[in-house]
Order: structure tokens, then sequence, then C-alpha cells
């Protein structure tokens, strides 16, 4: 896997094609994704959305090398995700994907810049320089007055700038937000997708949003709606400026 | 990334609380009955131990042990004297007798009698006086600890009398002897003198004891002498064996302290195994958080192991510390169980058997974490 750190801004940055993903349940095999085909363009920030059971984390999973499919192609970045072997997808993981979790998953025992600097610390940073870069993307995320506290310590909202921290903290090549505004306020919800917006959206990066919150579809620059396991439109921001 | 694994366990006190005393506690209960039990073992023989002059013990056809004791014609002694390979042989006699201080303190004592003229079988390990003392008029060799309950508080002397079957006795040495198996005083007294103490029959020859020539080995000898005499003869060491053999073999006393020993290392397996189970049941959203950045199977696994290191090595020198205090400031000389020690291929046996029950209780809980599916975050 290539470092993706050209200009990329516009190019096809994650690109899913024919996607097919089943699950066995009693015996029973039902499909879930049906030939998934989507492109995700660098630079921006593009939103998945449908309703529950309609097949997004699934595909958030494949996408992000966390589950395997059973048919279809993801390179990202012009990379072949399907070549990478299981070590070789656990290390791409690691180094080219950002996820921030629904329920966050920030470790209770450490402080948040601990927290933030686990993504270094796997790649074989050394704590005290992984612990530096930890503190500087907590200043631009306004938490630096909160870098010594334990997650129990912060509000929700702090803690979701948290886990965006640790997310971009390795400058992955693919940001994934699974519901980042569910347990949040408007205010706090706002707060959050204006963040990912600023932090999170570059040139040499794509970010997917994974939302049931239409109060933020504002934030997105394309919008693919999904239903029964098959992207059933995809609108981009003129669109529907135009609309 | 081993301070993010630490970091977890301290982070979860009362499992790691749990997890830590499971540990101790078997450790605590296994080494204390394992050294307990080795201790009451080793007492059994240390007569046997303290005759170290003898290297050959004969007796009748019908004892099995040190404790049992069948009368020999006095005759037997010759018998076993006239046996090629022989170079000396001294008798023993071994009963046991009420003692009473003048001032009307009285224990139950182990009288033992050696041969008039050399005081073979005595103990060589005297605190005052020495084997010769023994030669005086009613001598007799009393053990320190038996001197304290005697005469409690008093400082250790020579010069007192006991009451012996209403026959005077006069402590002229005191001696470091170990403990017999039911820790009663010790007494030493000439043969002839013994006898007069316990004048319960014509024969009284309860032991021969016997050296085998230089170049011989005791146990061919011990076989000699059997074969000539028809009187049963056991090298030292298997004569110990023996007698512990019986112990364990006769007694309810291993299946008790094997039972005690079982049910610690059970709890201690069920409370580390449940406890670490539950330690890593909580965690697993954390381990497949880890799996989600990039953490192998493999590096977990060193995770989780350091973890099950600091628990068991934490609960372990609680567990042994504990045991090894017990034996420090409980078996006291002066106590009933004096000279019982922690013997360090027990601190290191159960050592091993603690690291085996940690290391099994991970790997059990370990399955899961390598099931776990990272995806199942995106669902926890």
């Amino acid at each position: 896997m290539r470092a993706p750190k050209a200009d990329h801004a516009g190019v096809v940055a994650v690109s899913c094609r024919g996607i097919v993903k089943d699950v066995v349940s009693g015996g029973t095999r039902t499909r879930i994704l049906h030939g998934i085909d989507l492109d995700v363009l660098a630079g921006e920030m593009t939103f998945l959305v449908g309703p529950s059971g309609c097949g997004k984390t699934t595909l958030i999973s494949i996408m992000a090398g966390l589950l395997p499919g059973e048919a279809g192609a993801i390179e990202l970045f012009g990379s072949h995700l399907g070549k990478l072997g299981q070590a070789g997808m656990v290390r791409f993981r690691g180094a080219h994907v950002g996820i921030v979790f629904q329920k966050l998953n920030l470790f209770p025992a450490l402080t948040v810049t601990e927290n933030v600097a686990i993504p270094l610390l796997v790649q074989g940073e050394r704590a005290a320089r992984a612990e530096i870069r930890a503190n500087d993307l907590l200043f631009e995320v306004g938490l630096a007055a909160h870098a010594g506290m334990y997650p129990s310590q912060l509000s929700v909202g702090e803690q979701e700038r948290v886990a965006i921290a640790r997310a971009l903290i390795h400058e992955p090549a693919l940001v994934i937000c699974d519901e980042p505004t569910a347990a949040l306020d408007m205010a706090s919800g706002y707060g959050v997708m204006q963040l990912l917006r600023g932090v999170a959206v570059s040139r040499d990066r794509a970010v997917i949003v994974v939302t049931h919150d239409n109060r933020i579809t504002p934030f997105a620059d394309r919008i693919a709606h999904m239903s029964d396991g098959r992207i059933t439109r995809v609108q981009a921001r003129l669109d529907r400026e135009a609309a | 990334m081993p301070i993010l694994a630490l970091k977890i366990l301290f982070g979860d006190r009362g499992k790691l609380l749990g997890l830590v005393f499971g540990v101790a506690f078997a450790t605590l209960l296994v080494a204390q009955q394992s050294a307990m039990f080795v201790g009451l073992m080793t007492r059994s023989q240390n007569i046997i131990a303290d005759a170290q002059d003898a290297d050959i013990w004969v007796m009748d056809p019908s004892v099995e042990y040190l404790d049992l004791v069948r009368p020999m014609r006095d005759g037997d002694l010759h018998r076993v004297r006239g046996v090629p390979g022989v170079v000396w042989a001294a008798p023993l006699f071994k009963a046991t007798a009420p003692v009473k201080t003048p001032e009307g303190r009285t224990k139950n004592a182990l009288i033992l009698g050696v041969e008039d003229t050399t005081l073979i079988g005595a103990t060589q390990r005297f605190v005052i006086g020495s084997v010769a003392d023994l030669q005086r008029p009613d001598a007799i060799a009393i053990d320190r600890v038996g001197f304290m309950q005697l005469w409690p508080g008093e400082p250790l002397a020579v010069g007192r009398t006991l009451e012996l079957n209403d026959r005077r006795a006069v402590v002229t040495a005191i001696t470091d002897a170990a403990a017999a198996f039911s820790a009663q005083v010790i007494i030493y007294a000439r043969y002839s003198q013994a006898l007069s103490y316990l004048p319960t029959g014509r024969n009284q020859l309860s032991f021969v004891l016997a050296k085998a020539a230089r170049d011989l080995e005791p146990t061919n000898v011990a076989l000699a002498i059997t074969d000539q005499t028809g009187l049963r003869a056991h090298s030292s060491e298997e004569f110990s064996r023996r007698t512990v053999q019986y112990y364990i073999r006769s007694t309810g006393i291993p299946m008790s302290f094997i039972t005690t020993i079982l049910l610690g290392m059970l709890v201690g397996s069920a409370i580390v195994g449940l406890t670490f189970s539950m330690f890593v049941s909580d965690n697993l959203p954390q381990y497949a958080m880890l799996k989600v950045i990039g953490v192998t199977d493999f590096r977990i696994t060193a995770l989780v192991l350091l973890q099950a290191a600091v628990v068991g090595t934490t609960g372990y020198a609680i567990g042994i510390g504990l045991a090894a205090a017990f034996f420090e400031f409980v078996c006291t000389p002066t106590s009933a169980l004096r000279g019982f020690i922690l013997p360090w291929w027990i601190a290191a046996g159960v050592a091993g058997a603690v690291s085996v029950l940690i290391l099994l209780s991970t790997l059990a809980s370990l399955r899961r974490v390598f099931a776990v599916e990272p995806a199942v975050i995106f669902r926890s």
C-alpha cells in the first residue's frame, strides 16, 4: 500500500465494484449486500444513509478491511484490498484507516492523550513522540486542556472529539465515522461535524460518514442512499442545492 | 504497548484484586499444606536421621515402621554382630513414658536408650553438654524444646531432676534433637538405665543399630542380616523411606493433605479462571478495538500473557510470602509445629503449578479473543 500523499482532490479514493456479502444464520444464507458499486472521492465527505438493516455497517466494515466480502473488489487510492491477505489487511487498517465508532470505544484506563496516541504506538512509534503528536492533535480539536483526563471525566461531545483525534493521528487515507452524532444534541452534533470538516477532510483523504441523522446532511459533499443491500442513489451537493 | 496492557489491567481494580486473591489463595494453601505434609513425614523418621552413626536398622520381622516396636530377644544383638560385614551392632531401646518435674508438671516423653558404653544411637546435636555426659549416674539428655515445655520460661540448664516411673533422672545434657512424629519430649539415656525406667518384661530390645563395613553397601549387609538371623533389616535410608511410606499408606494423613491441596488448586483455579474469563470478556471490545487499529493476534496474545504474568507473579509473591510468614512466626521452636519449614523446592513446585494454572486460564480466555471479529466493534 503506497502512502497517498499527492494532491488527490476530486479523484476516486475508494472504489467499490460488485461488493457482495452473505451471512449464514441457522443454516440459512442471506444476502446482505447485492453487488455494491460506489466511488468515494478524495477531499470530500461522503454520507452513507439508509434505514437500519440496509447494510451500511456491513459495507463500511468491508471497506475498512474488517470483513471479507463474498465477491467484488475494493481499491483504496489504487491498491486492491483483496490482494493484501489477512496479515496485510491488519497492517493496512493500522496504517491507512481511521474509524470513529458510534460507541467510541475509548480505553477507560488510559488518559485522553494515551487514547489518541494508541494508533501510533501500534505502528511502533516511540511513546514520547506519539504523545507529542497526540497533544498537537488534541490542541486542534480543542481538548488541549483535557489531555491528562480520563474518558469518564469528559462529556460525550468531548469524548467524540477524542475519538476523532484518535482516528486521525496516523494520517489515514480513509476515515470512517459510524453515527458520529447519534448520542449528541443538536449543538454538539454540529460542533462535531464542523470539526470533522475542519480536521478530517483533506485533499488526500476520503471521509465516509454513516448516519441516520438528517440534521447533519448539509455537511455532506455526496450522499449515497442505501436500501436492502443496494446503493439506490448517489446525490452530490450541487445536485441537492439545485433541487 | 506493554504499558497499555498493564493500564487496562490496573484500570479494573475489582477484577485485579479478585485475580491476585485467587492466585495468592491457591499459592498459600498449596504451599502451606504441602510443606506441612512434608514436615510431618520428615518428623516420622527424624529419630532414624538423628542416629547418624548407624547405617543399618534391625528389628523384629513384624515391624513395618519406626513407631511400631516389637521387642526382640537380647540374644538377637549378638546374632547380628556375628553376620559378616557388620562392623559393630548396638542395642536401641525405644518407648514412651510419662515424666514429671519436682514442680509437678507432667509430659509424655519418648525414651531412647542407647548402648551403655559407646552411646551409639544418640543424637550428635547438643545445645549444652555432650553425649559423654550420659555416662554420669542417673544421667539423661533432654531435647531443648522438651526442657522449655517442662520448665517454661526458665533458662536452659543442666542439673535439674525428673521423675520417670518413680525413678530419679538428672538432666546432664540438652540436645537439639529433631522433633519426633508426635512432638513429645525426647529423652536419651543409657540402655540399662532406660530399661530400669520401663521394666515391662524380659525382652526389651527395640532395635539393633549396626554399621556396615566400609567397602560394603549397607543394603547388601542388611540383606545378609535378614538371611542369617531371620530378623528384618534395612539400611537407614530404606527404613526412613519405609516409615514415611507406612504413614502415607496406612493413615489418612496424606489423603487429608492431598484433599486440601487439591481443593486449594481447584478453588484457586476456579477463582482465577472465572475472574480472568470475566476480565477478558469485559475487555473484548477493547481487544477488538486493538485489532481494528492494526494489532495482530500475536501481539494481543503477548499483551494478555503479560497481564497474566503480572497477576500470577503478584499473587504468587503474596501467597508464598504469607506461607513463609506462617512457618516463620507460627512454627516457633517451642510450638507443636517446631521444625516445620517451607522448603525451596515446594516454593518452586508451587510456582510451577501456579504458572500452569494461570497459563491454562489465559489460554482458555484467549480463545475468545482470537474468535472475536474486529467488525463486532461496530455492533458493540
